[in-house]
């Protein structure tokens, strides 16, 4: 197991012992917070490096650009 | 080493200049910092902005409350043109670009920052094992860790290397070494300090505070950077008061015996029970305390999680991942995990619930009493070379994050040695002006 899986692995158990002490407080996850039932975050579409993508992103989302470059305008986008 | 008050006296008479008192600094930085190493980078116009202040002084201008006063600030707090790197690889060197908050509000009232404490990597740690930079050592017990993460700042005043410094405190990390370290430490209530500039472990409890020699530094320099700031929102909308004179003869103290099952060492029990046992403590009931770690860590691991992802190489030096030690990455990793969308925010939702129970509690108390009193740490720190499970180190914290949790104030202050190794007497309070009141009184009972 390399270190990251390794590391990964003991922050979840650590985290699953917590959250298991935790209902002793009987209180439900359900009686806090908000749901977000959109915009929550999916590992396996995200978690993939993305900075080869990230220029052309942030290319395709400005609403002016020069060539490589972002012509950004205070209150203009 | 001269308190607070004094230099300030020296300072105000001239007997001292405020050169004089920078350069003793920084001789004793350079003296002994290699061994301690609390120090990570020094300030190199410190004693050009002395002179401007013994000018200043000379001219007949008013001064600050801060004029000649040497400051170490935690290197995850942003003064320009320093390096505010965390203690982490990942920032080894970031320069800052601006000044925090409290930096802006030191500087207006004419305080020198004399250089960069050493810390914890990103503030993950209880001990000052952590720092990419080496370790620091405790000057007060050598041998012993000087705790953390605010390690080098609690380090730098029982070293003499400073006034005052500024430490960050999000589960006890100006506390725990404070009290190892034998000097006064506090945590504001949260939304006290502007978080402006503090580069963030987890938004939602992170604080800066002061930590010195003496109540009077840390009541001094919580005057100066308390307050309302339009650059951070959490902070309260009340003007700083008179800590340095704060004093109240009538005040409430109670001790809870829920906190007596988290002692792993009944020493520090006698010992702070019996330094406040002239007030006839009562009594007030803590029910969730002791599930405070277990709420705090999956709360930090999120917004840690999520505060760190701007560290993607791109802008602000490396990526965190590939650059951070295991302890960073345990909390990023761990963050991811408990935030993923299958798991419908159980863990974060969950210790939120808990975390209100606890505040809820604590805020109860403080109907009845305006003081709580309580041990820094379960056990004294440990020594260098000894090896501590995770769960071991966070049980560190046990008495110091339900501060946190509630979003209160508090602070320690020396009450004695056990074996050579000093330990801090915890006192939470319902606000600031009640915790120096208490303080200002008790802190006669110190034994350094």
């Amino acid at each position: 197991m390399d270190r990251t899986e390794s590391i990964r692995a003991q922050a979840t158990a650590i985290m699953n012992n917590f959250f298991e002490a935790l209902t002793r407080a009987k209180v439900s996850s359900d009686s806090y917070g908000v749901k977000a039932t959109k915009q929550t975050r999916h590992p396996k579409k995200r978690d993939a490096d993305p900075r080869a993508e990230f220029k052309g992103r942030m290319l395709a989302n400005a609403s002016s650009k020069d060539h490589d470059y972002i012509i950004a305008e205070k209150k203009k986008w | 080493m001269v308190g607070v008050k004094e230099k300030i006296s020296r300072l105000s008479s001239g007997t001292l200049t405020a050169r004089q008192n920078i350069q003793h600094f920084l001789d004793t930085i350079s003296a002994t910092n290699k061994t301690v190493n609390a120090v990570l980078s020094l300030n190199p116009h410190a004693l050009a902005q002395a002179d401007a202040i013994d000018a200043k002084r000379k001219n007949g201008s008013p001064m600050g409350k801060l004029a000649g006063l040497g400051i170490i600030v935690k290197s995850n707090i942003c003064v320009e043109g320093l390096i505010a790197n965390c203690a982490s690889k990942t920032l080894a060197n970031y320069t800052a670009t601006y000044d925090a908050d409290v930096i802006s509000r030191i500087k207006a009232e004419d305080g020198i920052i004399i250089g960069m404490a050493n810390q914890d990597e990103f503030a993950c740690g209880i001990s000052g094992e952590t720092s990419a930079f080496g370790k620091t050592q405790n000057p007060a017990a050598p041998g012993f860790v000087p705790g953390g993460s605010s390690s080098g700042s609690a380090a730098a005043v029982a070293a003499g290397y400073c006034d005052i410094a500024l430490g960050s405190d999000t589960g006890g990390s100006i506390r725990n070494p404070a009290s190892h370290c034998g000097v006064v430490g506090i945590k504001p209530s949260y939304g006290r300090v502007s978080r402006y500039g503090l580069i963030d472990l987890s938004m939602s409890l992170d604080q800066i505070g002061p930590l010195s020699t003496d109540v009077y530094g840390c009541a001094l320099m919580m005057e100066v950077i308390s307050g309302y700031s339009s650059n951070d929102p959490t902070t309260q909308d009340s003007h700083a008061s008179h800590y340095t004179t704060a004093a109240n003869k009538n005040i409430r103290v109670a001790t809870s015996p829920d906190f007596d099952k988290l002692c792993s060492d009944n020493r520090i029990l006698s010992l702070v029970n019996s330094a406040v046992a002239a007030y006839k403590p009562s009594t007030v009931r803590l029910e969730h305390i002791d599930l405070a770690i277990q709420t705090y860590y999956p709360l930090v691991y999120v917004e840690f999680f999520s505060g760190t992802r701007k560290f993607d190489g791109r802008r602000y030096g490396l990526k965190i991942e590939e650059s951070c030690g295991d302890e960073v990455l345990r909390r990023i990793l761990g963050g991811r995990e408990i935030s993923k969308a299958e798991h419908a925010g159980k863990y974060y939702r969950t210790a939120l619930a808990v975390k209100q129970k606890i505040a809820d509690e604590l805020h109860e108390a403080f109907k009845h009493v305006d003081v709580i009193v309580l041990p820094t740490t379960p056990i004294l720190p440990h020594k260098f070379g000894d090896k501590l499970s995770v769960e071991d180190s966070y049980a560190y914290d046990a008495y110091t994050i339900p501060a946190n949790l509630a979003g209160i104030c508090a602070g320690v202050v020396p009450v004695g040695v056990i074996g050579g190794v000093p330990v801090g007497m915890q006192v939470f309070a319902r606000d600031e002006m009640t915790l120096f009141s208490f303080l200002n009184e008790v802190s006669h009972v110190s034994k350094r």
